[in-house]
């Protein structure tokens, strides 16, 4: 459908006017306000909706005020294959016309005008995609309701790539979900009444089990009450037979029991009669006792008087042998005395002898002291006159080989001075003529010849003097050898020796003297030996005044022999006298020991005659009491009454041995336990037994296999309804997943082309990484930009409203040219910016192209970048 | 000697596979037939009536179950003999002991409660092997015919009333009778006949060896129950008649539905049953049919559950397929993913979970049919 024209006279504040649309294309009708930009919609809406005829309110709100006119609305459109002029003019002479142009002429008036557009409306028009596209002022935020409209789906199916038909069966998609319902929650729970089917099913289940249980358990007893009874009976039959036994064995021991008691007798008997004997025995054997402790005593006080005896005796026979021993024993001790005199005097001798010998040696020792110093002396005395000693010696024989030495030099470096007569004339050498051989050895035929050591004149009296004065040399060597000379001189003069070799023989004097000295020495400090000649002298002395004046005439060794003798015989006697005394002290401690002895033997001999008289005294009161026969005779008697009672016991014992008593006595004990366990077996036996027949009888009464039967009747019924249920359960939920599954794929690829088509107008505006989320209804379900999600009901309001108005332009481009309608919005954009605004001008101005766009307005501004808009003014 | 032999009259029993109001009526058939018995033996003029055991379901009933056989036996005009059995033994618990059995106890009903012989009328005998516990150990027949002598020809007649499998048909039951051991005993005059108990189809084992069954259906398998036995016998001659006295069917009814037609014959062969009310249906349904097939016969078997005491399938026995027909859906403006959903349920049918997928289809097919605009 598209709109080619509207005029309004008469219409609000509009009194006429005119205006003609793009088709297709953008028409922007600029109303005078905010109500005035609103009457082409609100004239469209009227046309259509309200006759003539109409007094309604909202026809009477479109008058004019103030003025007395009816508003008029006339409408061009093709819509189909139908194009058409509607007019309506309401309150005032109301009247409707209808003039079809195509696709065949025709004019209509009236209702029946009304009736036919209303008609050609039902016929060409979607009504749902007129709501659709028409933006309300107001809700621009709300996206378009397209989930019903028809050419919407129409023309996505025809885009899908495949047969999905458009058909949407969602009234049969309605009865699958209301069966579902019926038996799931809407999460697919079970409902109350299935899920309340599968408990009872649950618990009918459990009351058969508990049913059959309580019907086992009677079974049970009923085992336990068979087995009790026939375990009853053959208890019962060990009863009996253990009374039986039990009886005939009492029996017998009954008859048994007089004997018993005889036998029991017989051992008290026997008993009493062992006393009896033992009693007598320990009497007799307490006097014989006695009997033997009195003669014991006896011999005991006999024994300790003798040994008393013994030892006094031994005593005096000690006191005795001491005495003669110390009359022996005075002889020795005056021998000794005697001796030891005698010894005495002997020493004496012997050391005035030996002084005498001493005296003589000392004296001949003093003598040779002497002598040697007599010798020393002299050599001492030669040795202070000689001071020619080797070192002197050897002194001279120094300055005098040195002057040699010199002299040879000084001759061997020296000028000579040969002169030689050659006439007669005298010629004298230094005073010295010189043929007197006297003058020179080395005159030689009137020739002599000199060392030139000297000033030396030669002299030819009246002739010539000749002064020959050698050099300094030759002269210093002269000097020097001239004071060797008289240091030679010197030494020789000091030493009172005529020359080196008087020299040498009085040094050899010196040390022969300095040799006797030295032998004098060593001779006199041997004699000596380390004395000093004052202490041998002392000793001397010493030596003579024990000699004494007149020494006796004997050989040392004779007074040594005779002194020897005198000891060796005192020796003997003194040894002789300590013996004895050895001897006495033995003596003397046996004479101790004797007396001890004594002494305690008779201690020991009182003791003994006293415990004798006790004794005597007890065994004579004791039988003064029983006489010894009286107590033989008692023992007697007890023995023979003992004999004769064991040889009763005896005789009863094997009576009883005889009868088997002892194992008897144990049957008949455990045949009447036997029997009494037994009887309480049997009556425990009854209690179970007797309790097993009362559960049986009151269990009997309940009925349980009818119980159970009605729980099994009850689960089968149950099981019934809940197996029908559950198969119409799983059926409903099985078809509804299914469909479900099914839709939701289709409805994906059926929402497509719509989504393509959103996404291609809104990348403009939002960029190219746009995308959107389309639900099955065709809303916008989200927005996704930059990998950002977000709900369309969490957007921004402009976001909103650019949405919403791409989600229209959408529809308005994918719906064909015949079956669309135009896209009106009223009061737009108000939420977005102008930066947006600009981009959704680019927008309206490319669904332009192909779709008819009515904008109303009041500000234009808004849209006046849209490029092929065409811009007409209300009024 | 005429006499009634019956046995395993199970009163008490319920069968709780039955719905609860078809339930009474069941356990009421069976006291029922106590009269009807009672109606037969006055008929036929017999001396007595023999129940051979499991007279009750169980000792452990509601004592009423007595009061109320009690009540239905004093309509007996003969004497009755009862015998315990495997199911109401002579133990404990037995319910032949309680007070209630023994105070309400008319004068002709008599409890065979001792093995051996028992006279029960002039020149008749009855050699009796009742159950003292649920699992004897010993052929109690043949224990209770040990020292019985052979009765001269037209002298006493001997009945055995026995209870148990015939050895046989389950040789490891040590309480097993021994079929040779009776028959022998019978053969040398010991005793004319036996009425043996435990099977609840009527079953000749000999000529003079008698299972009569139960007088009243209890189970499916049962072959041929709900007769009593009329029996004349002396020691010359036998003479067996069966008298069907159940009012109640168990029926096991096979079908293998193809088509529609099928379904119309079952829908017919249900109708044509009689006394539906006390009639059980087991079917086994094997074939192939289309979902709208399917669900025509969901309603005729739904029809039939409000006539029948029990419409019931077999499952074991059936191998019901349905498979959307070709077109069945299309027909029904399922386009879209409405269409690919039921391609996915009709692959499902082949799969584990086929039932569900089955019914999905079934219920698609409902909606999509009633909902069609």
């Amino acid at each position: 459908m598209r709109l080619h024209r509207v005029t309004l006279t008469d219409f609000r504040g509009v009194e006429s006017s005119d205006v003609s649309f793009e088709a297709p294309g953008v028409t922007v009708v600029v109303g005078p306000n905010e109500i005035g930009k609103s009457s082409i919609a609100e004239a469209l809406r009227l046309v259509r909706e309200f006759k003539s005829s109409s007094q309604h309110s909202s026809i009477k709100s479109v008058q004019p005020t103030h003025r007395d006119v009816g508003p008029e609305v006339s409408i061009e459109l093709s819509t189909g294959p139908y194009r058409l002029v509607y007019t309506k003019r309401w309150l005032r002479r109301p009247s409707t016309e209808l003039r079809i142009l195509q696709p065949r002429p025709a004019q209509l008036t009236g209702d029946q005008a009304h009736d036919r557009v209303e008609q050609i409306f039902a016929e060409t028009i979607d009504a749902d995609l007129w709501t659709a596209l028409q933006q309300v002022q107001g809700e621009s935020l709300q996206q378009a309701s397209l989930a019903r409209v028809m050419p919407l789906q129409s023309a996505l199916s025809a885009l899908a790539d495949d047969e999905v038909v458009g058909a949407s069966h969602e009234d049969l998609l309605d009865r699958i979900e209301r069966e579902f319902r019926r038996y799931f929650t809407a999460t697919g729970k079970p409902t109350d009444a299935y899920a309340a089917t599968i408990r009872e099913l649950a618990e009918r289940e459990q009351a058969v089990a508990e049913a059959g249980a309580a019907l086992r358990a009677v079974d049970g007893v009923v085992e336990r009450h068979e087995r009790l009874t026939l375990e009853r009976s053959r208890l019962e039959a060990r009863v009996q037979r253990a009374r039986t036994d039990a009886d005939e064995l009492a029996e017998r021991e009954d008859a048994l029991s007089d004997l018993r008691r005889e036998h029991e007798a017989a051992t008290a008997r026997l008993g009493q009669s062992d006393i009896a004997v033992a009693t007598a025995q320990a009497a007799v054997d307490a006097r014989t006792e006695r009997v033997a402790e009195a003669a014991q005593r006896a011999e005991l006080s006999a024994t300790a008087a003798e040994a008393w005896q013994r030892a006094a005796d031994e005593h005096a026979e000690a006191v005795q042998r001491l005495a003669t021993f110390d009359a022996a024993r005075q002889d020795v001790t005056d021998e000794i005395a005697a001796l030891r005199v005698r010894v005495v005097a002997a020493e004496g001798v012997v050391r005035a002898v030996q002084a005498r010998d001493d005296a003589a040696v000392v004296r001949e020792r003093l003598a040779g002291i002497d002598a040697a110093t007599c010798r020393l002396e002299e050599a001492e005395a030669l040795v202070a006159d000689n001071l020619v000693d080797a070192d002197i010696v050897q002194q001279i024989a120094d300055v005098q080989s040195r002057l040699h030495a010199e002299r040879d030099a000084a001759a061997t470096g020296a000028a000579r001075v040969t002169v030689e007569r050659l006439g007669s004339q005298v010629v004298e050498i230094d005073g010295t003529a010189l043929d007197e051989t006297g003058l020179d050895q080395n005159v030689v035929d009137g020739r002599t010849t000199r060392d030139l050591v000297d000033i030396t004149t030669v002299e030819v009296a009246g002739v010539v003097r000749l002064v020959v004065t050698p050099d300094d040399g030759a002269v210093r060597r002269r000097r020097q050898i001239q004071e060797r000379e008289h240091q030679l001189v010197a030494l020789l003069a000091e030493l009172g020796v005529v020359d080196l070799a008087e020299a040498r023989r009085r040094s050899g004097e010196r040390d022969d003297a300095e040799r006797r000295a030295h032998a004098a020495t060593v001779e006199r400090d041997t004699m000596l030996a380390g004395e000093s000649v004052e202490a041998v002298r002392a000793r001397l002395a010493a030596v003579e005044l024990v000699a004494g004046s007149a020494p006796p005439d004997v050989s040392l060794d004779d007074a040594r022999a005779t002194l020897a003798e005198l000891v060796e015989a005192l020796d003997s006697v003194e040894q002789t006298a300590s013996a004895t005394l050895h001897e006495r002290e033995r003596l003397v401690a046996g004479l101790n020991t004797a007396n001890e002895r004594r002494l305690t033997t008779q201690t020991r001999a009182g003791g003994a005659t006293a415990e004798l008289e006790r004794a005597t005294g007890r065994l004579a009161a004791d039988r003064e009491t029983r006489a010894d026969d009286d107590l033989a005779g008692t023992l007697a008697t007890a023995e023979a009454r003992r004999v004769t009672d064991a040889a009763a016991l005896e005789a009863t014992r094997t009576a009883l041995r005889e009868h088997d008593a002892d194992s008897l006595e144990m049957l008949a004990t455990n045949a009447r336990e036997l029997a009494k366990r037994l009887v309480d077996d049997l009556a425990r036996h009854d209690a179970e037994l007797s309790a097993a027949t009362t559960e049986l009888e009151i269990r009997g009464r309940d009925g349980l296999r009818d119980r159970l039967d009605g729980a099994l009747s009850r689960l089968g019924d149950t099981q019934r309804v809940h197996d029908s249920l559950a198969s119409r359960a799983r059926a409903a939920r099985l078809l509804r997943a299914t469909m479900r599954t099914h839709r939701d794929s289709a409805q994906q690829r059926y929402v497509a082309p719509f989504r393509q088509a959103v996404e291609s107008l809104g990348s403009i505006v939002f960029g190219s990484d746009f995308t959107v989320d389309i639900g099955d209804d065709l809303s916008i379900r989200s927005r996704t930009v930059s990998g950002v999600t977000v709900p369309f009901d969490s957007l921004s309001g402009g976001a909103k409203e650019q949405l919403a108005l791409i989600g229209r332009l959408a529809t308005a481009q994918l719906v064909s040219a015949d079956d669309g309608a135009p896209v009106i919005l009223d009061d737009s954009l108000g939420f977005t910016d102008a930066d947006r605004r600009r981009k959704l001008a680019a927008v309206i101005n490319r669904v332009g192209s192909t779709s008819q766009i009515i904008i109303l307005t009041c500000e234009p501004d808004r849209f006046s970048d849209i490029g092929s808009a065409r811009t007409v003014r209300l009024g | 000697m005429r006499f009634i032999a019956t046995a395993d009259w199970q009163l008490g029993m319920t069968a709780h596979y039955l719905g609860d109001e078809a339930r009474p009526r069941f356990a009421q058939a069976r006291v029922d037939a106590i009269r009807s018995i009672g109606r037969v033996a006055a008929e036929h003029g017999a001396e007595l009536v023999l129940v051979c055991g499991d007279v009750f379901e169980s000792n452990q009933l509601d004592r009423a179950v007595v009061a109320r056989a009690f009540d239905a036996l004093r309509d007996v005009p003969v004497p009755v003999w009862l015998l315990p059995g495997n199911h109401d033994p002579l133990d404990a618990a037995s319910i032949y002991r309680s007070r209630e059995f023994l105070d309400g106890c008319p004068e002709h009903v008599h409890v065979l409660d001792t093995p051996g012989v028992h006279q029960v009328a002039d020149g008749v005998e009855i050699v009796a092997a009742p159950w003292f516990s649920k699992a004897p150990l010993s052929d109690l027949v043949a224990d209770a015919l040990d020292g019985v002598e052979p009765s001269a020809a037209g002298g006493v007649v001997r009945i055995v009333a026995g209870h148990g499998t015939v050895l046989g048909i389950d040789r490891n039951d040590p309480a097993g009778i021994s079929e040779d051991a009776l028959g022998a005993a019978i053969a040398s005059g010991r005793a004319q006949f036996a009425v043996l108990g435990d099977r609840h189809s009527t079953t000749e084992v000999a000529e003079r060896i008698w299972y009569p069954g139960a007088p009243e259906v209890t189970s499916r398998r049962e072959t041929d129950p709900g007769n009593v036995l009329v029996v004349d016998v002396d020691h010359d001659e036998v003479a067996v008649q069966r008298v069907g006295i159940g009012t109640w069917s168990y029926l096991h009814h096979e079908a293998e539905l193809t088509g529609e037609a099928d379904v119309d014959d079952l829908e017919r062969w249900l109708a044509e049953r009689p006394a539906k009310h006390r009639t059980a249906v087991w079917l086994s349904l094997t074939g192939v049919l289309s979902i709208g097939e399917k669900a025509r016969l969901d309603t005729v078997l739904d029809a039939s559950r409000d006539l029948f005491a029990l419409i019931d399938l077999w499952e074991r026995h059936s191998d019901l397929v349905v498979t959307p027909a070709e077109g069945e859906f299309g027909d029904l403006g399922l386009t879209g993913f409405a269409r690919d959903a039921v391609d996915e349920l009709t692959s499902r049918l082949e799969g584990d979970d086929a039932q569900a997928a089955r019914d999905a289809l079934g219920l698609l097919y409902r909606f999509s049919h009633g909902g069609a605009a």
